[in-house]
């Protein structure tokens, strides 16, 4: 009998799923019209007793590859531990049937609404449960009075319960059940008397006929005895007379006949209708109510332990191919079963509250509540313990959500909390978890500097997709990945820079991010090239703006000027070295003067001027390497010229 | 006795002061810086070619030899003495047999100025 009690579990989320439309129905059916899965069920042991099997019936469903690190259960351990988590959650899963998502997500909602509802402890609710006891216990005998009495007293009071919402009309059809057994009665019973009358008509009729046969016997024997004299006469029949009585006859028959049938069958199918009901009752878990019609059943139908026919297919759909024998019997104590189970589930989940025993708390919760939703001691249960156990569930479902995605700290605020008023919640595997996942995260964080610093780019990726596999929101990720894309960045930029500076000849800018532009453009093989170029041409100027200055310091103007003149000839785009040699050439107007005139002369092709500009220039400043350097060759170009034109 | 005196005083007188005026131009004319006018420095620096054709002299003294080309002659610098400036001074083949000028001494040049500008050393002559 506790086997076959537990199916009540698994009857009613069957009956979730028949009343959710939209719920699918394969998860449903195969798990109730699978043979082998009550029998498995009916093995198994008390449905308070942790199960031990982890893939059956999450109540918080979850892929276990979203848990998985690769699919491979190398997840830190993550589907381990999820798998922990869920047998923690596991109560559904008493008769070994696999709820669908849907219909989990369906318990959920249901239970949940159920955590939020004030405690029904109103007088109206009082009142009601206390008159459906009262029901009951009138029909058993309390009271006193005779059979008919209590049954019509249980009767009134039935259509007396039905006026509260909380019944939704329930006691109403059971009442309008009694009152067409009764109208049937009554209707047998005026058939009973049309039969009798039948019979005595009946009796009459065969009378008749009888009289009439024999009448015509004896004239056709009289007939017989004078035809010995007189052969060839006529044979004179009465049927005329006859015929008439036999068809009333048969008449009368049939009339009997139909009625005797409208007996039999108004009975039966009277008792077909009631054994219905007290099923519906029992399924739909209105123990009170099932309990009730199973009483009326038994004193209207005279029956004390009816094996309760046709209803084969919903006895099915409940409790599979158990091998069961449904009696109104069975129904009632499977009745006061639930309704006692739900009672001490209730009075259970109560003291585990006042103990912070949250977990087991609302396991037995959603036991009682799964049994006997409509049970007086689960409706009553205080809302204030019943938001405790909603505020765990919640809090369990946001833990499994950061496991889900792995979101460590997370995991880790929300255990915290749930230890903090929890006193028996199995942590350890989440613990496990959580650290697992961090050391696990942090050696490939590890790698991944480690394949950076080596410029290996496929290990960095590689190590980085691991660590975040582990743990997403590893801060040290995010650092690695700023860095990374950071240097990323700057090498865009820098390229970028760089290309944009080396149009505008800019190379002075270039000279001065030059370390910028070095790391960047270390691997560029090109731009590199062109980088170091600039280098060497900003080397020289540079030095030339050094010793410049150093001249300029020993009031060698002429010297700076000169040296800056000459490093501007060859890299005339660099503007500092345009500004420094402008700011000499203030000071050395004269020589400056003299060695314009004679570039001027020069590109003019008047060497002679050119050779006394710089003559000059050398007089201003004697040291001068230009003219040192363009006297001899005007000079000499002179010369030669000179012997180009002598005939 | 006396008018014949006179006469012969005054005929004396006018034949020397004739010899000394023939003199004095046969002197011009024998010696460069009475035959040329002195080289206008400060304008020859400037604008070379705008002195073309002319002819002038000038006192230098031997600063350097610029360069030299044996079938052609050479280019030296000089320093002009009155202003110190610095001149470049062609001395063409013909010439240069006669000249032997060494850095510091000072000269007399005859110079021309030739259709470039260049001074063409014409004479020379130690001072």
């Amino acid at each position: 009998m506790k086997h076959v009690f537990f199916f009540l579990l698994s009857a009613g989320a069957c009956l979730w799923a028949q009343e959710t439309p939209e719920m699918p129905s394969p998860a449903n059916t195969g798990a109730a019209k699978t043979p082998s899965a009550p029998a498995a069920a009916a093995q198994r042991p008390a449905p308070s007793a942790p199960q031990s099997d982890n893939s059956a019936l999450p109540l918080f469903n979850l892929p276990p590859n979203l848990l998985a690190g690769k699919g491979d259960g190398a997840g830190a351990g993550g589907t381990e531990m999820f798998s922990s988590l869920q047998s923690q959650m596991q109560l559904l899963n008493l008769n070994g049937k696999m709820l669908s998502p849907e219909e989990i997500a369906m318990f959920r909602v249901r239970f949940e609404k159920y955590l939020n509802m004030p405690a029904a402890d109103s007088q109206e609710d009082l009142t009601y449960n206390k008159l459906l006891v009262d029901i009951n216990q009138r029909l058993v005998g309390k009271g006193g009075g005779s059979t008919e009495q209590r049954i019509v007293d249980a009767w009134r009071m039935l259509y007396e319960a039905a006026q509260y919402s909380m019944d939704a009309n329930m006691c109403e059809s059971l009442g309008d059940k009694v009152i067409s057994y009764w109208q049937t009665t009554k209707k047998i019973n005026r058939l009973l008397l049309e039969n009798e009358m039948l019979e005595i008509e009946r009796k009459r009729k065969e009378s008749s006929i009888v009289h009439v046969k024999g009448s015509e016997r004896k004239e056709f024997l009289d007939m017989m005895r004078r035809s010995n004299s007189n052969e060839g006469s006529l044979q004179l029949t009465r049927d005329y007379e006859v015929d008439p009585a036999k068809k009333r006859l048969e008449e009368t028959e049939k009339k009997l006949d139909e009625n005797k049938q409208y007996e039999v069958t108004s009975r039966i199918n009277q008792r077909m209708d009631f054994q219905s009901l007290i099923l519906q009752f029992f399924v739909q878990r209105r123990f009170y109510h099932a309990m009730i019609a199973n009483d009326f059943y038994r004193y209207l139908f005279e029956a004390d332990d009816d094996k309760l026919e046709g209803v084969d297919a919903l006895k099915t759909q409940v409790f599979g191919n158990l091998d069961l024998k449904l009696t109104t019997v069975t129904i009632d104590a499977l009745s006061k079963e639930a309704i006692n189970e739900a009672t001490e589930g209730i009075k259970a989940t109560e003291y585990l509250i006042s103990q912070n025993e949250i977990h087991t708390a609302m396991q037995r919760l959603m036991v009682a509540f799964l049994i006997g939703e409509y049970l007086a001691p689960v409706k009553t249960f205080p809302l204030e313990s019943k938001r405790k156990v909603l505020e765990y569930m919640r809090d369990i479902e946001k833990l499994q959500n950061a496991v889900k995605v792995k979101h460590v700290e997370r995991a880790e605020e929300i255990l915290n909390k749930i230890e903090s008023y929890v006193r028996d919640f199995d942590s350890g595997q989440v613990e496990s978890f959580i650290r697992t996942s961090r050391q696990l995260s942090d050696l490939n964080v590890q790698k991944a500097l480690v394949a950076l610093q080596s410029g290996n780019q496929t290990g960095v990726e590689e190590a980085l997709a691991q660590a975040v596999e582990y743990w997403p929101t590893n801060p040290k990720i995010q650092q690695l990945l700023t860095t990374v894309l950071g240097k990323a960045d700057l090498k865009d930029m820098a390229t970028t820079d760089f290309d944009r500076l080396m149009k505008q000849k800019n190379y002075r800018a270039i000279f001065t991010d030059r370390f910028r532009f070095a790391a960047a453009l270390a691997m560029d093989e090109q731009r590199n090239a062109e980088f170091l170029e600039i280098m060497k041409r900003m080397e020289i100027i540079e030095t030339a703006l050094s010793q410049a200055q150093e001249l300029s310091r020993l009031a060698n103007h002429y010297g700076a000027w000169e040296l800056l003149e000459k490093t501007y000839r060859q890299y005339p785009e660099d503007m500092e070295l345009n500004r420094m040699r402008s700011d000499f050439a203030v000071k050395v107007t004269d020589f400056g003067q003299a060695i314009a005139e004679a570039e001027q002369a020069t590109q003019q092709g008047d060497r002679w001027k050119a050779l006394i500009c710089y003559l000059r220039a050398r007089e201003i400043y004697p040291m001068s390497t230009l003219a040192t350097e363009e006297i001899p060759q005007c000079a000499e170009t002179i010369l030669i010229k000179k012997a180009q034109r002598t005939p | 006795m006396k008018n014949e005196k006179k006469t012969l005083i005054i005929v004396f007188g006018i034949l020397a002061a004739t010899a000394v005026v023939v003199m004095g131009i046969f002197v011009a004319r024998t010696t460069p810086a009475g035959a040329y006018d002195v080289l206008p420095v400060a304008q020859y620096v400037k604008t070379p070619r705008s002195l073309g054709g002319n002819t002038y002299i000038v006192d230098v003294r031997i600063d350097s030899q610029l360069a030299y080309k044996g079938e052609i002659g050479r280019v030296i610098a000089v320093r002009t003495q009155d202003e110190k400036v610095m001149l470049p001074v062609l001395v063409l083949k013909g010439h240069s047999a006669a000249f032997d000028p060494r850095v510091g001494q000072p000269y007399r040049f005859v110079v021309e100025v030739d259709e470039d500008g260049e001074l063409i050393l014409l004479e020379t002559k130690k001072l």
